[in-house]
């Protein structure tokens, strides 16, 4: 069992009638720091968490792709649109820890100049915050979880790392010789798995990677600072309680219009669901950009702007293969180990902002599914492909994706097994989404054909679900003020990627801690 | 003893004779199938036929009682094994015959469990008109003493009694050399004597399962005549009709056919084994060696089990929409060495999903429905068979022309599937199509025999790696 496991036994319990100070939807990125600060400030509070809690991930994981769907998001989503994303594996976790736990834990922060996109190239959006104003956060974030990272980063000399880097594996290797031979930037990433022992006051001492490389199938020993042995265990030991199973489904309201009470179902390990109340003074959703809007949507609450479900937004996550002399083995070590800015904002680029390229390593049922769908094989040059796989290694880029009003999640008219109306998605890459797609495909081919890649490939892909209950300073387009609070409901907090006014070029999980802390203290201070 | 070709190395075995001018390879496709699908097959090339070209007896007695004997020496030590006796046209009628020597406790027979019939010649005298003997007997009675005439009647004969469908070149090569290397004294033999022997009687009523298979276009030995004159001769039969099918379907339909027979066995409390059922020693010892956790292990293994035999039976699909999937499945991922459609199959049944799908597509279950019925509805409309008749060539076409958007109903694509409710566009045709390609490429891949076949060994990763970079190797790396 691991810390959080050990803790659950003793974890304090709140009565359902009893209106404790907030009750958090989601145990993600977003929830758990949220959780962990409030519980550490002395507030009652209740987490409800819609899948199961895995109490011993080294008995719990095994290192099967397959067998990992018990940590993916499986009720079914319909996409749709011309780019129509993956979801499930591909974007979103279910469990203790939320997303974090098959979380790629790939933690570049934002560039500055993303946050102000519309300012700069008069396309996208601006966050109502700066970099400044996310910057102590990050720090915090990085300290808490660990982050490993080069002693100098290429693109911002001032910052430190707290533990040095995981070891660069074979697609970061290559990645390194390509870009170097283009006379490019490229360096050990920072990403949030522990490459030395590590201990914090809030939580036990967690161990460090020891190369796996199944990272998106659960952490078994704890060095992912997935949520579950980082920001959990600190919320559960300050007094917060965790109920997992527990699918939220509708709100009460008093009189004024705030929220005092949240509706959910309770499965119960017999298999059957109860429903259930919990009553509350206020209500932090934190269920990401799908399930968030989902909710509300739902429910009709918190939308006077119109903008819930508006704006959806997955990265331009194009990546480039190639087949190497020799073994690469690129399931072995932390699936991305090396990454480059320098594409942020590339010279004479034809659209607005930019992308972070990064070194890739699947794991081969992963990998096998991209093939077959994107490269467009089957049959014996499926099979045959297939059978390189321990020569093939991965590049990919995490591009960003501008808002638009094209772009939007609704309700479909088909019902799930909760009796929600499961989401529709719509999702088409516009002019600036197929000119990152294509810069970053030459780049790309372009470096593995320096590091002397065969059969180089290139497979379209989305990352990532961004958007949908963006934030901002008016009322009029926006669902949430610049600290997540709902401009509807007084009581009523979000912070999860649903809040992003625009993509960023990096992977959201990192900005949602930061949002996550920024939001509780603006509670806590309220 | 008979010359035979052998198929598969393990499982229930099933004796097969040929049709007249052919010899034992007219069952070379099918056989292979069966082979890789865990079934024996031998096929026996009768007196005068292939082979056997200088043996003769070529009446209904010396044949059946020279596949007795050849069964008997190739049963020698597993004679209380299971097996099948099989035959097509001629040969079933000798199958007949020999499954009652079986029955009536023939020494080294016992163990027989059932028959396997393609458009046999019923054991009563053959419903054949006096003109078409004579007309066969005319083309093919003697050579023309020209080698390219003698190829060209033979050519005409194999097309004659082809259905809807050409042959695949190379299938129809080989039945054209059967034609042309058979001993033309059987020939005359079985049209002038042994088709005209009467076997009823003695055949009786056998107190056994059979499966009989015939071609909806064919002439004399169709669906009606053989429910009228070989099914009565079974206890507990089924006559199984193959649409636009002539009188060749082993060689026509060998996929099907194998599909039926395979089938059949499961019917019969038969297991096929799955050849991926089955790892190598390196590997096997990796997996069982402290390198891999105790959940993986379990993980890894029960998926073997799972997927161990060919025996699931469609739970969300019909019979014949599971043949058409396995069919795919086979030109997606070629011998996989399991049964990658039925694991997908389970999956449908189940309801479990991955989180997502097109919106465009309906819910995985009706979409695969709609899927193969759109597949079939684009091979009836090129090739006016169903998909799962066609050749593995003129399954590959379509599977382009879907990925590239090409079938579907509606104006646009070339292959215009009109406009029914039960078949896609293109567009939706080609997101179905990618679905099915992940799917299958998901399903093969996870499997620990593909593990094997790709030298993939990351699962092995208790105390996890060390040698991470290229060049690099762990110890139980090769």
């Amino acid at each position: 069992m691991n810390e959080l496991g050990r803790l659950r036994s003793t974890m304090r319990r709140f009565r359902e009638d009893e209106s404790v100070d907030a009750v958090v939807i989601g145990t993600g990125a977003g929830g758990a720091p949220i959780l962990a600060t409030l519980a550490a400030a002395g507030l009652s509070v209740v987490a409800l968490e819609a899948g199961p809690w895995f109490t011993s991930p080294a008995d719990d994981f095994a290192t099967d792709e397959l067998d990992a769907s018990k940590i993916y998001w499986t009720d079914e989503r319909l996409s749709g649109g011309d780019t129509p994303e993956a979801f499930g594996g591909n974007t979103s976790g279910t469990g203790v820890g939320g997303s974090t736990l098959h979380w790629g834990a790939f933690t570049p922060r934002t560039d500055r100049r993303d946050l102000k996109l519309k300012s700069e190239s008069g396309d996208g959006s601006d966050w109502p915050l700066t970099y400044d104003d996310l910057l102590p956060y990050y720090e915090r974030v990085e300290r808490f979880l660990g982050v490993s990272g080069p002693a100098s980063y290429p693109w911002d000399p001032t910052r430190k790392y707290p533990t040095p880097p995981v070891p660069v594996n074979g697609p970061g290797e290559l990645m390194m010789r390509g870009f170097k031979a283009l006379g490019m930037r490229a360096a050990e990433a920072p990403v949030a798995a522990l490459s030395v022992d590590y201990a914090t006051p809030e939580y036990a001492e967690r161990k460090a990677c020891v190369n796996r490389g199944f990272c998106h199938q659960g952490c078994r020993n704890g060095a992912k600072a997935s949520m579950d042995v980082t920001y959990l265990p600190w919320a559960v030991r300050s007094g917060a309680e965790i109920r997992p199973g527990c699918f939220v489904t509708g709100f009460e309201q008093d009189t004024t219009g705030r929220l005092n009470a949240v509706i959910y179902r309770e499965q119960t390990d017999d298999g059957r669901a109860t429903e259930r109340r919990q009553k509350c003074r206020a209500v932090f959703l934190c269920a990401g950009a799908i399930e968030t809007p989902r909710l509300l949507l739902h429910t009709g609450l918190a939308n006077g702007s119109g903008q819930v479900g508006r704006n959806y937004m997955g990265h331009v996550a194009t990546q480039v293969w190639g087949t190497f002399d020799q073994p690469v083995r690129m399931n072995k070590g932390f699936p991305a180990t090396v990454i480059s800015e320098d594409s942020l904002r590339p010279a004479k680029a034809d659209f607005a902002g930019g992308y972070l390229v990064q070194s890739l390593g699947v794991v081969p049922v992963t990998w096998a599914q991209s093939v077959a769908r994107s490269r467009g094989l089957f049959g014996e040059d499926l099979v045959r492909y297939l059978a390189d796989y321990n020569y093939v290694a991965g590049i990919g880029i995490n591009g960003e994706c501008l808002p638009s009003a094209r772009n939007y999640l609704e309700l479909s008219r088909e019902k799930d097994a909760n009796g929600l109306p499961k989401p529709l998605i719509h999702f088409s890459y516009g002019k600036n989404e197929l000119a990152i797609a294509d810069h970053g495909a030459k780049l790309m081919t372009q470096a593995w054909q320096a590091a002397e890649a065969k059969d180089i490939w290139r497979c379209e892909r989305t990352a990532h679900t961004i958007g949908t209950c963006r934030m901002g300073e008016s009322p009029e387009n926006s669902v949430v003020n610049a600290f997540g609070c709902s401009h509807d409901i007084a009581n009523l907090w979000i912070c999860d990627n649903s809040v992003f006014p625009s993509s960023l070029a990096a992977n959201p999980a990192l900005t949602i801690m930061c949002l996550a802390l920024r939001t509780a203290e603006a509670f806590l201070k309220s | 003893m008979l010359p035979y070709r052998s198929y598969g190395d393990h499982g229930p075995l099933l004796v097969l004779l040929h049709w007249l001018t052919g010899s034992g390879l007219a069952w070379h496709e099918a056989g292979k199938i069966l082979g890789e699908r865990g079934a024996q097959c031998i096929a026996i090339d009768l007196p005068g036929f292939g082979d056997a070209n200088s043996i003769s007896g070529y009446d209904m007695r010396a044949m059946s009682t020279a596949v007795v004997e050849t069964v008997r020496k190739l049963r020698s030590g597993t004679t209380e094994a299971p097996w099948l006796m099989g035959g097509h046209s001629m040969g079933g009628k000798v199958a007949a015959a020999v499954a009652r020597e079986a029955i009536n406790g023939a020494d080294g027979l016992s163990g027989l469990r059932g028959a396997v019939l393609v458009s046999p010649s019923p054991p009563c005298p053959e419903p054949m008109q006096e003109s078409k003997r004579a007309e066969m007997l005319k083309q093919l009675g003697e050579s023309t003493g020209d080698a390219d005439h003698d190829r060209e009647l033979a050519g005409k004969f194999i097309d004659d009694n082809t259905g809807k469908l050409p042959l695949r070149t190379e299938v129809r090569e080989r039945a054209v050399t059967d034609v042309l290397s058979m001993n033309r004294t059987a020939f005359r033999a079985w049209l002038e004597q042994g088709s005209k022997e009467d076997w009823s009687e003695r055949v009786g009523r056998l107190p056994l399962p059979a499966i009989i298979l015939a071609g909806t276009e064919e002439a004399a030995l169709g669906p009606d005549v053989q429910r009228e004159k070989t099914l009565p001769h079974f206890i507990d039969g089924d006559v199984i009709a193959l649409e636009g099918c002539g009188h060749l379907a082993p060689l026509e339909r060998p996929f099907e056919v194998a599909e039926h027979i395979c089938s059949f066995m499961n019917s019969l409390g038969l297991s096929l084994k799955a050849q991926a059922g089955e790892l190598g020693q390196t590997f096997a010892s990796l997996l069982e060696s402290n390198r891999v956790s105790a959940q993986t292990r379990s993980v890894m293994e029960s998926r073997m089990l799972s997927a161990a035999t060919w025996d699931y039976k469609s739970k969300a699909l019909s019979d014949t929409e599971f043949r058409t999937m396995r069919a795919l499945a086979e030109r997606v991922v070629p011998h996989a060495g399991f049964d990658v459609a039925g694991s997908i199959e389970q999956r449908l049944a189940n309801g479990t999903g991955d989180g997502w799908r097109f919106a465009t597509l309906p819910p995985d279950a009706e979409a695969w429905r709609k899927g193969l019925a759109s597949l079939d509805a684009a091979a009836e409309r090129e090739f006016l068979v169903p998909f799962v008749a066609l050749h593995p060539e003129q399954q590959d076409d379509l599977l382009r022309k879907a990925s590239g958007g090409e079938i579907g109903k509606g104006l646009l694509g070339s292959v215009h599937i009109g406009d029914s409710a039960d078949a896609y566009s293109g567009s939706e045709m080609k997101q179905w199509f990618e679905e099915v390609r992940g799917e299958l490429a998901k399903c093969y891949m996870a499997h620990p025999s593909t593990m094997e076949r790709v030298g993939f060994t990351g699962f092995a990763d208790e105390g996890g790696f060390t040698q991470i970079q290229i060049g690099q190797r762990e110890e139980f790396e090769r």
